[in-house]
C-alpha cells in the first residue's frame, strides 16, 4: 500500500493502517531507541510510546517531511526523555542511598552488548557503547543515526533540524570525545 | 614504550571501528500485539479516569446540588417566562382546539346527543 494512503488511513483510525504502519516501521524504532538507550527492555518500551504517538497525532502530520523522517524525530524526542527520566530516578535512588532511606545499593548497569554486533567485535563495542553513553545528547544522537542507522548526514541534519556542516561538526566531535575518553580508560 | 602506544593507539582504533558490519536489532516477536494491548489499555484508562472523576463525591454533590437547583427554579418561577413565551403558549393551546372542534365527530363515544 502506498504511503500517502497508509497515513490518510491511519488519520481515520483504521487500525489495519496502523498495523502496516508498525510492521514497516519498527526495526527502525526500535533499533534507534535502542541504540540511544542501551537497554532493551527501555528501548521496547520507548518504541511503544513512539507508535502510540504515532497513532495519537498523526493528524498533526502535514507532509513537510518524510513520514519516517517525522517518527525518527519522536524516536528521538522520547528516547532521551527516557534517558533523562532514568538519571533523575538513579541520582534520587542515589540520594536516599546516602540518607539511608533506601537499603537498595546503586548499581551501574551491565555492559551493553548490542545485538546486532559481531561476534569478534563484542568485547570492543561494549568499551564503545560505554564512551558514547558519556557523549552530550545531541553528540550521542548524531552518533547513533550515522553509525547504528546508517543514515546519511543529509537525513540526520532533516531529523534533528540542523544544516548537514552542523551534523558533521557533532560528529567530529562525538569523535574527539570518544577518543580522549578511551585514551584514559584503555590501558 | 613507542611499541606500547602503538598498541594503545590500534586498540582504540578498533574499539572505534567495532561498529562496523553492524546489524539493525529488532524487537521481540509480536510487539504489534504487545503495543495493541497497550494502546487498549491507555484509552480505557482515559475512560477510567473520566469515570473516576465523575465518582468524586464532591462532583457528584455539586451535580446533585445543580440539578435541585434547576429543579426548585423550574417550580418556583413557572410564570417567569418571556412574554413571547406566554404568546407562543397560548397560539399552542389555541391550536390544540381548533383541532379538537375540527375532528368532532357524531359517532363521538362521549357525545351521546350529537
Amino acid at each position: 500500500m502506498d504511503e500517502n494512503e497508509l497515513i490518510q488511513r491511519l488519520k481515520e483510525g483504521d487500525r489495519a493502517a496502523f498495523k502496516t504502519i508498525v510492521e514497516r516501521w519498527e526495526d527502525m524504532v526500535y533499533n534507534t531507541a535502542l541504540g540511544l538507550l542501551q537497554n532493551e527492555e527501555d528501548a521496547e518500551d520507548t518504541a511503544q510510546e513512539v507508535f502510540v504517538q504515532v497513532y495519537e497525532s498523526v493528524g498533526d502530520f502535514k507532509g513537510q517531511s518524510k513520514f519516517s523522517t517525522w517518527i525518527y524525530r519522536i524516536t528521538v524526542s522520547k528516547s532521551l526523555d527516557a534517558i533523562r527520566k532514568k538519571k533523575r530516578k538513579k541520582r534520587s535512588a542515589f540520594l536516599q542511598s546516602l540518607y539511608g532511606k533506601n537499603d537498595e545499593l546503586v548499581h551501574d548497569p551491565p555492559d551493553f552488548i548490542h545485538p546486532g554486533i559481531q561476534v569478534e567485535n563484542k568485547e570492543n563495542a561494549a568499551m564503545l557503547f560505554k564512551a558514547i553513553n558519556r557523549l552530550p545528547e545531541n553528540q550521542k544522537t548524531a552518533l547513533v543515526l550515522t553509525r547504528i542507522e546508517k543514515l546519511s548526514y543529509k537525513e540526520v541534519s532533516e531529523i534533528m533540524n540542523l544544516s548537514v556542516n552542523a551534523v558533521d561538526a557533532l560528529l567530529q566531535r562525538a569523535k574527539k570525545g570518544l577518543r580522549n575518553y578511551l585514551e584514559e580508560t584503555v590501558i | 614504550m613507542i611499541r606500547i602506544k602503538m598498541k594503545k593507539e590500534e586498540k582504540i582504533e578498533s574499539i572505534l571501528n567495532s561498529l562496523d558490519g553492524l546489524q539493525r536489532a529488532t524487537p521481540r516477536p509480536f510487539f504489534f500485539t504487545r503495543l495493541e494491548a497497550r494502546l487498549d489499555k491507555e484509552t480505557v484508562s482515559i475512560a477510567d479516569r473520566i469515570l473516576n472523576f465523575i465518582k468524586k463525591p464532591a462532583i457528584a454533590f455539586a451535580a446533585v446540588l445543580l440539578i435541585i437547583v434547576i429543579n426548585v427554579f423550574g417550580v418556583v418561577l413557572p410564570g417567569s417566562g418571556s412574554e413571547t413565551q406566554k404568546a407562543g403558549n397560548n397560539v399552542e393551546v389555541a391550536a390544540i382546539d381548533q383541532y379538537a372542534q375540527m375532528n368532532a365527530n357524531p359517532f363521538d363515544i362521549e357525545k351521546v346527543n350529537p
